[in-house]
């Protein structure tokens, strides 16, 4: 066997990876367990995007991984680690669906993804054509995370979980876009972690707790 | 146009070096007057000499982003007027503290300057991180009086708004492929005009994939349901001025997003989703809106949820199509933008005089404040779609396109619709106006030249509209409905 064949069986199980990865962190009940998985499940981006520049011999996308590594596995995991000791966040996950729901609808959210695109990926320019599906998957399950989920923190979680679907769509499909999109993410996120990190304190401030289960006051 | 990006951050910088709350009131009125001009001038250049581009398809300025800088930049200026006197001055019914006052001002103006910078982006990654960057500001904006329900409202909207446009850069890195495939990796890939002109060729199958995501995307951003939950919140708990941008100015910067969308996508031959997906989220929003407008008890969220049917209305124009609906569509955001930025700011000093938003508590404004509820009557009549006002004219062309375009079935839902939110706005509003004052009324908000000037310019443009369109308008807003219809 070749090393492009094996790369390419190897991607195949880092995409898989990734997939198993988002749906475990529907099924936990605590918070830290979450954003360990969120660290494993970048990793496995990290992981995935290697390979794809060792397949493609492409210099700029081993920056792109080295850059997920640093990034998604190093900083924000432990960015989010502290916030949540800082702020004494209680260490369960509120729900508004049942962990066990949330598994089910994992597994329904996977089933739409394959439905929706994999009837285009068999055209796509990737080497993994199971890819575009997984990375449409992670991004569905990330917005359930977001929406089904009580605590801000997790929901900043669901958001960086989508992320990783959109970084994962990013490597596979438009190698060369990859590093602008990679960009573009960490530029928002940091944007990002700036205002919910004031965003977290001052709820803290007011609220005693940072949940937004009272966010259901305001519907209607 | 690199004139009209230049104007907030130099107002930014001049706030920093302002010392007293004169000088900052100052900055803000200078920097409104003087964005509202470099804005028209924008507008003029492009009616006379066509579209204008820079730095190799970076920027681009057409019609059809002419016409919502038009809006922007009038909600701009009368929101940063109306806040001089709402917030800025010492007896201001929100007095704010100097530090705080150059706070506001500045993401105002930084605010106004992500929104110039989603009308002028030619690439698509670069109007979704503009848009993205609204998002961030605009959140700030809401949150702050700095209150809880201020806060939830406003974490709620980032979070919610965040995860929307999610999907949206998914979707641009889908639009991304389909012209690597057909015109091979380049720079130049992402471009709103490169990708027109490629628009025939591309791969159908990965545009309706690419689309779905676009439209859950920005829609969520432009208010459309059934993610609208963000916006009533966001709207009521905003300061007013505030509430104005976002209702006036935002929700048309993300539908912008979505019509350079839709033209992208009609070229395709055959490709009729972009119609479907604005017909679906138009009716939803349209219905949804319209049964809650009659619950509603607090003024600003009446207003809100107008605005999200003014939205469904403004998609179902779009999915009628042909020349007459897009060209109703194109008016009813400049009708909605300029009358609901105009509630909101009479609105908002109805509120000062009666020391509440409760509709139940406002009652009798028109005996008790005859100049302010004669200007909410008015302003009222217009968005429940009443003749001779400007949104009956432009309601009554996306309706006559819905007839006329093979699908009278929507269009008989449309009509449904807006009998609905006819009699809904118009039994809170005779509320308000006649019914018998609950308690006595405070002094309204003192009408200085500058809050006159902001209110008066809007409250022209929701009743002259009705009544004629200047030519110069005439032409920008066909001139935009070819940018869409090709």
């Amino acid at each position: 066997m070749t090393g492009s064949a094996l790369a390419l069986q190897a991607l195949d199980l880092t995409g898989a990876a990734v997939l198993v990865l988002a749906w475990i962190g529907l099924i936990h009940r605590r918070i830290e367990p979450l954003v360990a998985t969120y660290a494993v499940q970048s990793a496995a981006i990290g992981l995935t995007a290697g390979l794809v520049a060792y397949l493609y011999d492409a210099p700029e996308i081993y920056l792109l991984a080295a850059l997920t590594v640093a990034v998604n596995v190093g900083i924000l995991p432990a960015v989010l680690r502290r916030v949540i000791r800082s702020l004494d966040i209680g260490r369960t996950i509120d729900t508004y669906v049942s962990v066990r729901r949330s598994a089910l609808a994992g597994l329904g959210l996977l089933l739409v993804s394959v439905l929706v695109a994999g009837p285009v990926a068999p055209y796509a320019e990737v080497p993994s054509a199971g890819l575009l599906s997984i990375s449409v998957a992670v991004l569905l399950i990330g917005f359930f995370l977001v929406v089904s989920r009580r605590k801000a923190i997790t929901q900043v979680v669901g958001l960086l979980v989508m992320n990783n679907g959109i970084l994962l769509a990013g490597i596979a499909l438009t190698y060369g876009l990859g590093i602008l999109v990679e960009l573009g993410l960490a530029a928002n996120l940091l944007v990002l972690a700036i205002v919910a990190r004031i965003f977290l304190s001052r709820m803290k401030e007011s609220f005693d707790h940072v949940d937004v289960d009272a966010l259901r006051t305001l519907e209607g | 146009m690199l004139l009209v990006l230049l104007v907030p951050p130099v107002g930014v910088a001049l706030l920093g070096a302002a010392r007293t709350r004169a000088q900052l009131n100052g900055v803000a009125a200078g920097a409104a007057v003087l964005s509202l001009a470099v804005v028209l001038l924008l507008i003029a250049q492009v009616l006379g000499q066509g579209p204008v581009a820079f730095a190799s398809g970076l920027l681009y300025v057409d019609a059809l982003s002419a016409l919502v800088f038009l809006i922007v930049g009038l909600v701009g200026f009368s929101a940063l007027l109306y806040s001089i006197d709402y917030m800025g001055r010492d007896g201001s019914p929100h007095p704010t503290p100097v530090p705080r006052l150059r706070r506001y001002y500045a993401f105002v103006l930084l605010f106004l300057l992500t929104m110039y910078l989603v009308l002028e982006a030619d690439n698509l990654g670069l109007l979704w991180i503009a848009l993205e960057a609204t998002t961030l500001v605009s959140a700030l904006l809401v949150a702050h009086y700095g209150t809880r329900r201020a806060q939830e409202a406003s974490w709620k909207y980032l979070i919610l708004c965040s995860a929307g446009l999610a999907f949206a850069l998914f979707g641009t890195l889908l639009l991304y492929l389909a012209s690597v495939r057909t015109l091979g990796a380049s720079a130049s890939g992402l471009d709103w005009t490169t990708l027109l002109a490629a628009a025939p060729r591309l791969d159908p199958g990965l545009v309706r994939l690419a689309l779905i995501f676009l439209f859950v995307g920005y829609g969520t951003k432009a208010g459309l349901a059934p993610l609208h939950t963000w916006l009533p919140d966001a709207h009521s708990e905003a300061p007013t001025p505030v509430s104005a941008l976002l209702s006036g100015a935002l929700l048309n910067c993300a539908m912008y997003a979505l019509i350079r969308i839709d033209a992208l996508t009609r070229p395709l031959p055959g490709f009729d989703l972009n119609s479907a997906l604005f017909l679906v989220f138009g009716l939803l929003s349209v219905f949804l809106a319209a049964l809650f407008l009659y619950t509603q008890r607090d003024l600003k969220r009446l207003l809100a949820y107008s605005s999200v049917e003014n939205m469904g209305i403004i998609s179902l124009g779009l999915a009628f199509g042909g020349a007459i609906g897009v060209f109703g569509s194109l008016l009813q955001m400049l009708n909605h933008a300029t009358t609901k930025a105009a509630l909101f700011l009479l609105g908002g000093s109805l509120a000062v005089a009666a020391g509440t938003k409760d509709l139940e508590k406002i009652q009798g404004t028109l005996a008790a404040l005859p100049a302010t509820g004669l200007l909410l009557l008015v302003s009222g009549l217009a968005i429940a779609g009443v003749p001779p006002f400007s949104l009956f004219s432009s309601e009554f062309l996306i309706v006559s396109a819905g007839f006329s375009g093979g699908d009278p079935v929507a269009a008989t839902l449309l009509l449904t619709a807006l009998g609905l939110v006819f009699g809904g706005l118009l039994i809170q509003l005779l509320r308000v106006l006649l019914g018998a004052p609950h308690h006595p009324f405070g002094p309204p908000l003192r009408a200085t030249v500058g809050l006159s000037l902001a209110v008066g310019v809007l409250v022209a443009f929701a009743v002259g509209l009705g009544l004629v369109l200047p030519d110069p308008l005439l032409l920008l807003l066909r001139a935009a409905a070819r940018v869409v219809t090709g």
